[in-house]
């Protein structure tokens, strides 16, 4: 809770009362909004909340991940499966799907931060492990194959929270939470000790080391962290769909879409994520449904031909991200001191 | 008087290219020691191997009566010795304040500690009016001090100085000449490499000189600037005013 206070007493009070102000219409927006735009508020929450873990590898330590779709789908296999087959509910299984997804996450971490892999090679050996991982899936009979995996909807279970039944209305305030907490674990990960570290090592990994940074284990910590917290959003968002299908959650695809968010709204700073998937995600599904209306029938993979116009055109006015030109319109100072 | 740092017979080679060959010296604790030779003597070279980034071939390095091979810069650092780089290497996209505090955090409770402590620093060096300043849009010789103050927060036994006075105006140089003298009163033992004779005259208590990687001569600054060896090599007969 001191945190928390810190928090609140460093932030300047024209963002602070901006930020409750917003909180609270989104806390009753519900009572105002149809089914359709309550799911897309949903996928906004879990785009940014999703960006935010991917952003502490990437914005705060410079670890470029590309197949940060592959905690997702950790995540969401492994309480789905607890569930599904042993009754044991996404409350308790979360925990073991942050383990697994932790333990990817070393594995990948081990390997590339002990043996130098950087750039390039780290983003390739991310991708690989996804796509390992869902062909690895595609042929497990246990977990349903290429024919995927469905979280049985019974009509009585409806009400039943704590086990993540429920309808939109439920996961508008899960994600919504989900968001809300990724902010302030974010927030209070960035001026921590550990957060100076990781900065430092994004800026320049020698310098880091002179000054006494331990570059493997700050490197580690960002990706069990940012893992553990990705698997999360793979929970909510399994449950939140009902079924799970290979090809669609460990594919590099969603691995692209999860990273556009903090991309556009800012890369390493807090409030990136959160601006990048209120722009991003409306735009795209109101294309969906534009499209599906003028052609008839959804076209596969053009809400990503329209993200990448998207980051041309907002890297083309707005390099550093669309955040941090919104501070300085916004009239917020950078962090006092 | 205790050795702080003992080099034994350490060389390097960089394929046909003999960089440091059989260089020995030690550096006592509170004494202000002094690397000098021409360009590509291998000056930074044995720097980088007495920090820690760069292993020898041959020979020995011991910190504080420990040896220090295998171990890493960021361990080395721990344990007190702290270097700058002579290619500056700032956090660009941090400020000036941030960067001293990363330095800093090493030996503060927390972040807030290590903020006090890293403007004290920057304090010392002249920055602190520029702490809120993004390290990538200083000027060189601001760099070169933050350089020294990031180093310097990491409150080390052992200071290893690279050319931090090159390209500095003689006003600059005094003031770091200061600086340098204030950080030794304080107990910090310092090596360092520089071209500045100027600065090595005023502050150092011992110069070892290297040319071509190899040892030509060691000894007082007036020693040095006499020894012919060392007239003929580097200085010149000019050098010295």
């Amino acid at each position: 809770m001191t945190a928390l206070r810190d928090l609140i007493a460093a932030t300047p009070r024209r963002a602070l009362a901006m930020l409750i102000a917003f909180i609270a219409v989104l806390a009753i927006a519900p009572a105002f909004l149809d089914r359709y735009l309550l799911s897309v508020m949903i996928l906004v929450f879990w785009f940014a909340y999703v960006g935010q873990a991917w952003n502490i590898m990437m914005g705060f330590c410079g670890q470029l991940s590309l197949g940060h779709a592959l905690y997702v789908g950790l995540g969401g296999y492994v309480s789905a499966l607890l569930f599904v087959k042993f009754g044991i509910s996404p409350a308790l299984g979360l925990i073991p799907a942050m383990l697994i997804a932790m333990a990817f996450g070393a594995a990948i971490g081990w390997l590339s931060f002990r043996f130098g892999i950087e750039g390039v090679y780290f983003a390739l050996l991310t991708i690989a492990f996804a796509e390992v991982t869902r062909i690895g899936f595609d042929n497990w009979a246990f977990t349903g194959g290429a024919a995927g995996l469905f979280i049985p909807v019974r009509a009585g279970a409806a009400g039943e929270w704590w086990n993540l039944r429920g309808g939109p209305l439920l996961f508008y305030y899960v994600c919504l939470a989900l968001m809300l907490a990724a902010f302030l674990i974010c927030a209070r990960l960035r001026f921590s000790k550990l957060g100076y570290a990781w900065l430092a090592v994004r800026e320049d990994p020698e310098a880091a080391r002179a000054l006494g940074v331990d570059v493997f284990r700050a490197k580690m910590a960002a990706i069990l962290i940012s893992s553990a917290m990705t698997a999360v959003g793979g929970v909510v968002y399994a449950f939140y769909q009902n079924n799970l299908f290979p090809s669609q959650t460990f594919d590099i695809s969603r691995s692209i879409e999860m990273i556009l968010a903090p991309i556009i709204g800012g890369l390493g700073t807090l409030f990136g994520p959160i601006v990048g998937a209120f722009i991003l995600t409306p735009l795209g599904q109101a294309l969906i449904a534009l499209i599906e209306h003028v052609v008839g029938k959804g076209v596969p993979g053009a809400n990503l031909v329209f993200y990448g116009l998207c980051l041309m055109v907002i890297i083309w006015f707005a390099p550093n991200g669309v955040w941090p030109w919104m501070k300085k319109s916004l009239g917020i100072r950078e962090e006092r001191e | 008087m205790t050795v702080l740092l003992d080099v034994r017979g350490v060389t390097k080679r960089f394929r046909g290219l003999t960089a440091v060959d059989n260089v020995s010296l030690t550096v006592t604790e509170g004494e202000i020691f002094a690397i000098i030779g021409p360009n590509g003597a291998g000056k930074t070279t044995l720097f980088n191997m007495i920090a820690g980034a760069t292993r020898p071939d041959d020979g020995t390095i011991s910190f504080a009566g420990a040896p220090t091979l295998g171990r890493t810069p960021d361990a080395l650092c721990r344990a007190g010795l702290a270097r700058t780089f002579q290619i500056v290497r700032p956090f660009p996209e941090l400020t000036v304040l941030e960067n001293a505090s990363i330095g800093a955090m090493l030996r503060s409770e927390d972040v807030s500690d290590a903020k006090r402590n890293a403007n004290s620093v920057l304090e010392r060096l002249g920055l602190a009016d520029k702490r809120a300043m993004k390290a990538k849009s200083l000027t060189l010789p601001d760099r070169k001090r933050l350089e020294v103050a990031r180093a310097l927060a990491t409150r080390p036994k052992l200071l290893l100085l690279d050319e931090v006075m090159a390209g500095l105006r003689p006003t600059e140089v005094d003031r770091i000449v200061a600086v340098i003298k204030a950080i030794r009163a304080e107990g910090v033992t310092i090596v360092l490499i520089e071209h500045v004779m100027r600065a090595v005259m005023a502050l150092a208590e011992r110069v070892h000189v290297l040319h071509h990687g190899a040892t030509i001569a060691e000894g007082t600054p007036a020693e040095i600037v006499r020894h012919p060896k060392v007239l003929e090599s580097y200085l010149g007969t000019e050098a010295v005013h």
